[in-house]
């Protein structure tokens, strides 16, 4: 008992230690920052994706399409909106960063934050623009990376741009509430070093990196992180240390190596036809695959099972700060958009909640690995949404078998076990600040 | 206290009014998937040379994509020497022509092996037809690849008869192997001439040679690629030959050769292409 103590005191130490670290606190801060947009985004990605997108699991079950009055405009709008939104996240991110990084130093932030936020589009030029001019369609930026994918590319951005202006603007910045053109000016002439450094710099690692790569950096990065998720195949092992790695690289900003693309994998059809042959899912072929347990059963509430974290959250958190994310979030939760608990939490770079965020899916994973092995529950077989709330994915996916979704709710109470420690732990924290609570 | 109870109410009335028509939804969707089946995908099928991975057409697949509107999804198989298929890729939920390409474990050149490589050709079919549940499908093979479709179109198509093959297309396909002669047969054309008949009438195919110089591509001599004539005359319904000269045509350049890919995009693709394009395609000297 006092080893998992001594355990929990360090790991609160090192939480404490590491929100000291100058550029730590303003990733944590650029993070926190970017909650409301966030948020904002993941209703938006629910409106648009869960309900009206004909796929989507709401328009699915009421068969939203043939009586919602003006369902494809609605369809179009929401697209609009989802695709601009979240489309852009990452250059807001890289702007904020370099805004935190610099503030504690006394720098231009806003000057910081703005060069930061054109580096990270310097880094996303879609060099192909140049060889097929016969196409106009063709975007002169990587626009997939400018989402949520290039969040951790766009926080790396932004805090070198940060060091930049810490170590290479001439003079502290003196912030004035009514500027004048004068005061506009000095900053330009104070801050022109670190801004054409920065400028320069990643724009010819940008140009560099074009030689290697078509999708830029961030291209370039994901081939890398990609390059594990190759087929994990049936053994547990495999599919155990895929789902890990993705979730980690989650905790760390790199969304989604792995997607919710199941359905279409070839072992996942040859399930399918069986099924549909047999009138039954038990016998299919594969039983075992990356989407019939770790899509099916360990995704709940989005990668990480975060709906177990919401509930231990509203269950016994004292924190308010955490309160007031969870309320907001459990929404999109239920349909697996957990971003905004990522970035609001944050679970992204917190230590203390990337434990439980790395542990949870895996219980899953072995609870439902041995429910399949042990022929409790045939296996999901049938295609499922990808809005589809976690905790039925087992059951609708299965044909309606009661088991399955037994399996699910199991599930859910484990990782909401899982986490509970850690939301103990946290609270320790805000006791130990009672200025916090009042 | 009883806020409370009316909160929980609400919720359990939510919950019933998602779960009810969810599993009635479900229901329904299992039944229409029952019936309707996957008839409207054609498939284009790939198999490469002697010694090519299931990679051996990515390049193609890249130049293919660089100009078609319609994206093509890629699965990739390689069938062990076992007979067990490995897959890595997947097809698109919507995509009606998906890339299939068919490499094997055991890849050597040789009569012995390509003859077991058309058998092992024939489970891939047959696992991608029950999975799949297409009816009809292209092909494509670069040089002996283009000699086990052939084989597989005379001796195993039979055994899947729902299935029917539209297209054919062979790039510097080596009916009579490596003899250079005109005159001397190979034990391979004889079996494939041998089977002939057993080609399904109604099908289309193209036969592309490719030559650096007047006898051959570097690899195979253009004399054996115009065997071709002898297997396929009088036996289906179209048989075209197309060669192609200048530059990037030596034999392992041909998949992704410019010329060769627009070819693939008007015949086999069946693509609208531009007329530019097919402007190009219908020059070609024929010799």
């Amino acid at each position: 008992m006092s080893l998992i103590k001594q355990f929990a005191n360090q790991l609160l130490n090192w939480e404490t230690w590491l929100n000291r670290r100058r550029y730590f606190h303003a990733l944590r801060d650029t993070l926190t920052l970017l909650f409301p947009l966030v948020l904002i985004g993941a209703f938006i990605n629910v409106f648009n994706q869960a309900i009206f997108q004909k796929s989507g699991f709401i328009a699915q079950i009421y068969h939203l399409n043939r009586w919602f009055p003006g369902f494809k405009a609605l369809t179009t709008y929401t697209t609009m909106l989802s695709l601009t939104l979240n489309g852009v996240i990452a250059v807001v991110a890289a702007f904020t960063a370099a805004n935190f990084a610099v503030r504690a130093q006394r720098r231009d932030n806003l000057l910081a934050g703005l060069t930061a936020a054109v580096s990270f589009c310097l880094l996303n030029f879609n060099y192909a623009a140049f060889t097929k001019q016969n196409q106009p369609t063709s975007s002169r930026f990587l626009e997939q990376n400018l989402g949520s994918q290039g969040i951790f590319l766009a926080l790396l951005v932004g805090l070198i741009t940060g060091w930049l202006f810490n170590h290479l603007a001439f003079k502290t910045h003196t912030h004035q509430l009514i500027e004048t053109r004068t005061h506009l000016l000095s900053r330009a002439k104070e801050n022109w070093l670190p801004m054409t450094v920065t400028l320069l710099g990643f724009s010819l690692l940008s140009y560099g990196i074009s030689f290697v790569s078509k999708n830029g950096l961030n291209g370039l990065f994901y081939t890398v992180f990609r390059l594990p998720f190759f087929n994990p195949g049936s053994a547990f092992l495999n599919i155990v240390s895929v789902t890990f790695l993705s979730n980690f690289f989650w905790v760390i900003g790199i969304i989604g190596p792995i997607d919710f693309s199941g359905n279409s994998s070839v072992s996942t059809v040859q399930n399918l036809e069986y099924a549909l042959q047999h009138g039954s899912a038990w016998g299919a072929p594969n039983p075992i695959t990356l989407h019939t347990i770790f899509d099916s059963f360990a995704n709940v509430g989005g990668p990480g099972m975060t709906l177990a974290l919401v509930i231990a959250i509203l269950w016994r958190s004292h924190n308010a700060d955490f309160r007031t994310v969870a309320k907001a979030s459990w929404l999109p939760s239920l349909f697996n958009f957990n971003q905004p608990l990522l970035v609001g939490l944050p679970i992204m770079f917190s230590p203390i909640l990337a434990i439980p965020f790395l542990m949870a899916p895996l219980a899953s994973l072995l609870i439902t690995w041995s429910a399949l092995k042990l022929g409790v529950m045939p296996p999901v077989v049938y295609p499922v949404g990808r809005t589809m709330p976690g905790f039925l994915v087992g059951w609708l996916g299965s044909g309606g078998d009661w088991r399955a979704l037994l399996v699910s709710l199991v599930n859910l109470s484990v990782a909401t076990a899982i986490y509970l420690p850690f939301i103990l732990l946290e609270n320790r924290v805000v006791e130990g600040r009672p200025t916090d609570e009042t | 206290m009883k806020r409370n109870w009316w909160r929980w109410a609400l919720g359990v009335l939510v919950l019933i009014g998602i779960c009810w028509p969810a599993y009635t939804w479900s229901k329904a969707n299992i039944k229409s998937l029952k019936t309707a089946g996957r008839t409207r995908m054609a498939p284009v099928i790939m198999v490469p040379g002697s010694s090519a991975s299931q990679n051996r057409f990515d390049d193609l697949i890249t130049e293919l994509g660089k100009e078609t509107p319609q994206q093509h999804s890629v699965l990739k198989l390689t069938v062990q020497t076992s007979g067990k298929i490995k897959y890595s890729g997947n097809i698109g939920r919507n995509d009606n022509q998906p890339f299939i390409i068919v490499a094997f474990g055991n890849n050597k050149d040789g009569k012995a092996n390509i003859d077991q490589q058309a058998v092992w050709l024939n489970i891939a079919f047959k696992d991608l037809v029950k999975t799949y549940k297409f009816n009809h499908f292209r092909a494509l093979g670069h040089s002996n690849g283009g000699l086990i479709w052939t084989l597989f179109l005379e001796r195993y198509l039979k055994q899947s008869p729902k299935v029917h093959i539209d297209r054919l297309m062979t790039i510097a396909a080596p009916f009579n192997m490596e003899s250079t002669s005109t005159t001397t047969k190979t034990s391979m054309f004889k079996e494939l001439y041998q089977y002939r008949s057993g080609l399904p009438n109604g099908l289309t195919a193209y036969s592309i040679a490719g030559t650096e110089n007047y006898t051959s591509d570097g690899t195979v001599p253009y004399n054996s690629v115009n065997y071709g004539k002898y297997i396929f005359q009088d036996e289906i319904k179209h048989f075209t030959e197309i060669t192609v000269t200048g530059a990037n045509t030596a034999h392992s350049d041909l998949p992704q050769n410019k010329q060769i890919v627009s070819l693939i995009r008007q015949y086999l693709l069946d693509e609208n292409v531009p007329s530019k394009i097919r402007k190009q395609n219908q020059q070609q000297p024929r010799n």
